[in-house]
């Protein structure tokens, strides 16, 4: 585990957001592993609600497959930055997961406050369905 | 007739030629096609339909490039 994603010595931070803007399947995208032919791409919004600030220095997901096993993908930044958010500010990125079945991904974010507190904020559970038909496309 | 037909791509207009596709718009973007995923008028292609699709008069895409590490 990264060191500043340590959550017990870390605080949430209840007063940021993580929202799921839009989610795009897509099948054999790009140089996808053949064991994982689907990808879901995402696009997150993290919004500083807080009244202080944070820079964010990783992210943890947690992917529940319908299978029942479990994957933790921890990563040092988020799409190779570190944004810093000040009260009131937002970053939004988009990125992606490949699966090969139907998965829910949750996780959070890792960072840093202003006064050098280790932070984290946690990103909602979403669901990734393959459609039925798995050549066509879902938002 | 005209010999050209105005796109969007992310919301920027873009004047192309009759019979445009979409890897030749791509490449002029010099955006590798494996590396994108295109929403045309709101619906994401395949990469089959990406491969064959001749772009028309209006058409609004959304060229999303994937990004790993998020």
């Amino acid at each position: 585990m990264l060191a500043f994603m340590d959550s017990a010595k870390s605080e949430e931070l209840k007063n940021a957001q993580v929202v799921l803007d839009k989610l795009i399947y897509q099948r054999d995208a790009g140089n996808l592993p053949p064991d994982r032919p689907h990808a879901f791409i995402y696009f997150l919004t993290i919004r500083n609600l807080s009244d202080r600030r944070f820079t964010l220095l990783g992210r943890k997901w947690i992917l529940d497959y319908a299978d029942g096993k479990t994957e933790v993908i921890e990563g040092d930044k988020i799409v190779g930055e570190t944004p810093t958010l000040a009260p009131g500010e937002e970053f939004s990125y988009n990125s992606y997961h490949v699966t090969a079945i139907n998965t829910i991904a949750r996780g959070s974010f890792h960072g840093v406050d202003e006064f050098d507190k280790l932070v984290y904020v946690k990103i909602p559970p979403f669901e990734m369905i393959i459609p039925e038909n798995p050549t066509a496309t879902a938002d | 007739m005209d010999s050209t037909i105005t796109i969007t791509a992310n919301g920027q207009a873009r004047t192309v030629r009759v019979g445009c596709t979409l890897p030749e718009l791509l490449a002029g973007l010099r955006l590798a096609p494996e590396r994108v995923v295109v929403e045309r008028n709101g619906a994401a292609l395949t990469p089959t339909e990406a491969r064959t699709t001749v772009l028309a008069d209006g058409d609004k895409l959304e060229i999303v490039r994937l990004v790993p590490g998020g």
